[in-house]
């Protein structure tokens, strides 16, 4: 029916399963070291719970679309691959969205919000188009189950940040009764944090001896 | 000279199939998704929302909640209508009634949606603009009412439920949806600010002004006692130190004055509306009866199925827009709130 992708003659043989689990974590972490998807992460990392959240449906959605890229690459037209990677991204967030609310409504009142936002993030079609769209389906699921989770690593480590300074409190409990940096909370200190934690990252980086990496963001 | 490779038909016709076929299948597993589990998400929406209510008028599984929903229908002669358990009454701007007409048998146990399809088809113009609960324990006795409303905050609007004792005054406040800022507006949902006005009674409301000052420790412990508790408890527990509420003010969240004030007027107004509401479906007395709002008869002061006969009774004819018959008198005790019995001498 469609052409096959043209990358699949010279296709690379994939990166071993370690590397695809752990690069989410520091090496190509899709907040400190993509910057993608900034604009949700601000928005809700506001608290450990919300960030966990959060990354938890990220991960599952990067997953699902992930493999669904994979199996069908061959089906897939290259010309028109970045909106197809759109919609199968959308059907599995509606369809996560749907039986969540069906089958878990405690979990759906927590998390029913984030769920709908994952359908804006850059995180995911990137993930498609540079990764899953080239190898085959153990490497893409691989690598799909790593940038959720060093999405959802990066998303806790903020919202961790936040909620301490700004509301003193860690999973809504309460630490200390002064009343806190009440900034952090708010969207402009989800920029600082994520700004400052970034500047932390480049700097363990160079430490090591490696060079300054340089990129553009992305919501 | 080469020239790039231009884009055959054959190619575009392979695009085009590509995409169509992408969206026929995303279209059917959302369709088919949707289906599966459209009923399972309105039921839990429904029981959510029927454990709100009897949680707020701290009932059992044994009562029964009763939902009003309230139409509108424009048009030249604009009506306001009332669902009640027996039917769909209409009323003209002033709250006068106009006509009413019986559910039909068919929709005895019909869904929500359902019953606003069937008034939306009977009346056509007509849509549903609010609704409000009225809760009942198990022997049939009216424990009170919750409303829903809504009124802009900070962000937007916030939504919440009023739950009302019998006599309009409040048991408690329960914000459902918000986008307030968090550490600031969104603190409105705390016990401490939420439960400023439980105990208030409908008529003190009016005179119920937001301060800046801080909440004084003294009020505050009597507040945040609310939590958790059911009414009565709180009631009997803090009720000299409510002697005095009338004269408290409201004390605002630290920084968030818009969002306090505004569910602050929201609260005033959606009791006010209530009391406006219940006036004029209390002129539709089982029956009937032009029942003076307050009485013991009254609509919603017994339980409607109760009433037994009486229901039967009723002018409502599946006929629409029958016109109601003069109110013939009836005797009721009118004066105390409660579920007092009418005295047949």
């Amino acid at each position: 029916m469609s052409n096959a992708p043209a990358t699949a003659p010279r296709q690379m043989p994939a990166p071993p399963t370690r590397t695809l689990l752990w690069r989410g974590f520091f090496a190509e972490n899709p907040v400190f070291r993509l910057a993608l998807s900034l604009c949700p992460a601000v928005a809700v990392t506001n608290s450990v719970k919300n960030g966990l959240m959060m990354g938890g449906a990220v991960l599952a959605v990067q997953v699902l679309s992930s493999m669904t890229v994979a199996l069908t690459r061959a089906g897939i037209h290259d010309k028109v691959r970045i909106p197809i990677y759109t919609i199968i991204i959308a059907v599995w967030v509606s369809v996560i969205d749907m039986l969540c609310a069906a089958v878990a409504p405690v979990v759906y009142a927590e998390i029913g919000l984030y769920i709908k936002l994952i359908v804006a993030f850059a995180i995911i079609i990137s993930r498609l188009e540079v990764f899953a769209s080239k190898y085959s389906l153990i490497p893409s699921t691989m690598d799909g189950v790593g940038m959720g989770l060093g999405f959802t690593f990066a998303m806790v480590l903020i919202g961790a940040l936040r909620e301490v300074l700004g509301n003193g409190s860690v999973w809504g409990i309460p630490l200390v009764d002064a009343q806190p940096f009440l900034l952090l909370i708010l969207p402009a200190g989800g920029f600082f944090t994520i700004g400052l934690l970034m500047a932390a990252m480049n700097w363990i980086d160079v430490r090591r001896g490696n060079p300054l990496s340089t990129g553009g963001g992305c919501h | 000279m080469t020239t790039p490779p231009a884009v055959t038909w054959r190619e575009m016709w392979r695009i085009t199939l590509s995409l169509a076929v992408t969206c026929v299948i995303a279209g059917s597993v959302l369709g088919l998704c949707f289906t599966l589990t459209e009923p399972t998400i309105q039921s839990h929406h429904l029981e959510e929302e029927a454990r709100m209510v009897r949680q707020l008028l701290d009932l059992d599984a044994t009562a029964s909640i009763v939902q009003v929903r309230r139409y509108v229908e424009e048009g030249t002669s604009p009506r306001v209508g009332y669902l009640l358990p027996d039917g769909y009454h209409r009323y003209d701007l002033e709250g006068r009634p106009v006509d009413a007409t019986a559910r039909p048998e068919t929709l005895a146990t019909a869904s929500v949606a359902d019953l606003d399809q069937w008034i939306a088809l009977t009346f056509p113009g007509t849509h549903a603009v609010g609704r409000f609960f009225a809760g009942y324990h198990a022997d049939g006795a009216l424990a009170g009412y919750v409303t829903e409303a809504s009124q802009y905050g900070f962000k937007s609007h916030i939504r919440f439920f009023v739950a009302l004792t019998p006599a309009l005054a409040i048991r408690g406040v329960e914000v459902i949806a918000h986008e307030e800022d968090p550490g600031l507006g969104a603190e409105m949902t705390k016990p401490f600010f939420k439960h400023q006005f439980a105990g208030r009674s409908r008529e003190s409301l009016a005179r119920l002004a937001v301060t800046k000052d801080p909440l004084p420790s003294a009020r505050r412990a009597v507040v945040v006692a609310r939590e958790g508790i059911p009414y009565a408890a709180w009631q009997a527990a803090y009720g000299a130190a409510l002697g005095a509420l009338d004269r408290q003010p409201i004390y605002a969240v630290t920084g968030a004055t818009i969002s306090s004030r505004a569910l602050t007027d929201g609260v005033k107004q959606a009791v006010a509306h209530l009391h406006h509401r219940l006036q004029v479906v209390h002129m539709t007395a089982i029956g009937g009866a032009h029942v003076p709002f307050g009485s013991a008869c009254g609509y919603f002061l017994v339980h409607p199925a109760s009433l037994g006969p009486r229901t039967r009774s009723s002018p409502l004819t599946p006929q629409r827009a029958k016109p109601l018959e003069p109110p013939p008198q009836r005797r009721c005790a009118a004066g105390p709130w409660g579920p007092t019995e009418v005295s047949d001498e």
